[in-house]
């Protein structure tokens, strides 16, 4: 089981979960499980494909994913997925 | 600039005698010039401590007044600074801190025109902007210019720190850009900054204190900066993620310094009046989205579907792309902002703006104020 961080930005889109545990053996999976149990994070964080949006950062196990081949490497049973969002405070 | 051995001796004991800095490092320290860009939240810090480290010299660039509604976390600044340029406070405290250093101030702001020009002399450059304009202009200036970017961004509780474009001697290239991890800004109705999404003060300070020790590291060549690394940060629940940023090999570069690449707006994507009154004389297929409030609809409208701004995206099923999709406001403001939003999620879909809004359209068409489309 996965488990998804999200940033405290995107939990107005998860019913305010930080943190979601996710089926899946790959990345594509688990956003496909994510993004059905929580529909409301296309549109402002991954696009209909299921894709990060370009200021969306999508790590697995702190290494960025950043290909086709990223998404569908298998993953390992803890696998910690990380989501960042661009912010601008100063 | 040599090192005046007695009085640095005395001000700076405690750090020299760390094996990592010693008399040499000090003297790296003093010989350094670091340009910080924002003297707010995440500035005060930065400058305080690179001050207090002896940096020899030091640029700051803010075109803000000390507003009290920034003292609770801008630490360079009291009461009796309030309405004083930020630049000028900052100088004098900084200085009164440490008399032994050059503080430059610049009370400007950056643009495409100036920014080269300002980095240009400065061998360290650190983000404490507040706004993604200037963040990416920065970072397109330091690629650029060959300089290495220190940035740090809050929001709320949490922080993200990193180094980029950093010139890595074992491999004689440079490690990832801003535009590396963020290849654009949010569109503007997923932004909000620290007036708007509040902040607590300490949370610029943390991130701010990380920024000056990287800087640090960077002058003394000690430690792992965090080049091709990003720390996440929540200080709420304390979770610290520490992430790999890579080099896009496939982004394309920026066409110009600080240019906004997407969601891309295009002169194109306005729709003129005239234009869309062919469309809906001769029923060209096409999907009219008023994003004004409900009351703005039912006052005088033009037909077609009303999906206001703010619930643009969560009702996106209600979007048709497979036609031309012609969103309207009152002048043109919302209906671009709804626009790029769209076009964050439908990057091909045909969408258009109609340019002046429905206020230019019944101007020219006032008999057409019940049109409606499907």
């Amino acid at each position: 089981m996965a488990v998804v961080h999200f940033p405290r930005q995107f939990m107005p889109y998860t019913d305010q979960h930080k943190t979601h545990e996710a089926e899946g053996l790959c990345v594509n999976d688990v956003l496909g499980n994510l993004t059905a149990r929580f529909p409301a994070l296309i549109g402002p964080v991954f696009s209909e494909d299921l894709h990060p949006l370009p200021f969306v950062g999508l790590f697995v196990n702190g290494m960025p994913v950043m290909s086709a081949q990223d998404r569908g490497r298998a993953l390992d049973s803890n696998a910690q997925l990380i989501l960042i969002n661009a912010v601008a405070g100063g | 600039m040599q090192c005046d051995l007695k009085t640095d001796t005395s001000r700076y004991a405690r750090q020299i005698i760390l094996s990592e800095v010693g008399a040499l490092g000090q003297q790296r320290l003093k010989d350094s010039k670091v340009l910080v860009v924002g003297a707010g939240g995440l500035g005060c810090p930065v400058l305080l401590y690179l001050a207090g480290a002896g940096v020899g010299t030091l640029g700051i660039i803010d075109n803000d007044i000390v507003d009290l509604s920034n003292l609770h976390r801008q630490i360079l600044y009291g009461v009796a600074d309030v309405g004083e340029l930020k630049v000028s406070a900052a100088k004098r405290r900084v200085n009164q801190l440490n008399p032994d250093i050059v503080v430059d101030t610049f009370a400007t702001t950056l643009n495409p025109d100036n920014v080269l020009s300002l980095l240009a002399s400065y061998d360290i450059i650190v983000d404490a902007t507040d706004n993604f304009d200037t963040k990416y202009l920065i970072s397109d200036a330091c690629v650029a210019g060959e300089k290495p970017m220190v940035y740090a961004s809050i929001s709320q509780f949490e922080g993200q720190v990193s180094v980029f474009n950093h010139y890595h001697h074992a491999t004689q290239e440079r490690g990832p850009c801003f535009r590396d991890l963020f290849e654009t800004p949010p569109p503007p109705h997923l932004t909000q900054n620290c007036a708007q999404a509040g902040v607590l003060g300490v949370i610029p300070g943390l991130l701010g204190c990380f920024q000056a020790n990287e800087v640090l590291k960077l002058i003394l060549q000690t430690g792992e900066p965090l080049s091709g690394k990003l720390l996440s940060i929540d200080c709420l629940d304390n979770t610290f993620h520490l992430l790999s940023v890579h080099k896009n090999r496939n982004r394309l570069p920026a066409p110009t310094l600080g240019a906004s690449t997407t969601p891309a707006w295009r002169d194109s994507d306005w729709l003129s009046p005239d234009k869309l009154h062919d469309w809906l004389e001769s029923q060209a297929p096409l999907q009219l989205v008023d994003v004004r409030d409900s009351h703005e609809h039912l006052h005088a409208s033009l037909g077609g579907r009303l999906i206001p701004l703010k619930d643009i995206l969560d009702r996106r099923q209600e979007l048709d792309t497979t036609r031309r999709i012609v969103f309207y406001c009152k002048s043109g403001v919302r209906s671009k902002a709804a626009l790029l939003a769209v076009r964050s999620i439908h990057p091909h879909a045909e969408l258009f703006s109609l340019e002046g809004g429905i206020e230019r359209y019944l101007t020219t068409y006032p008999d057409n104020a019940t049109l409606v489309a499907p």
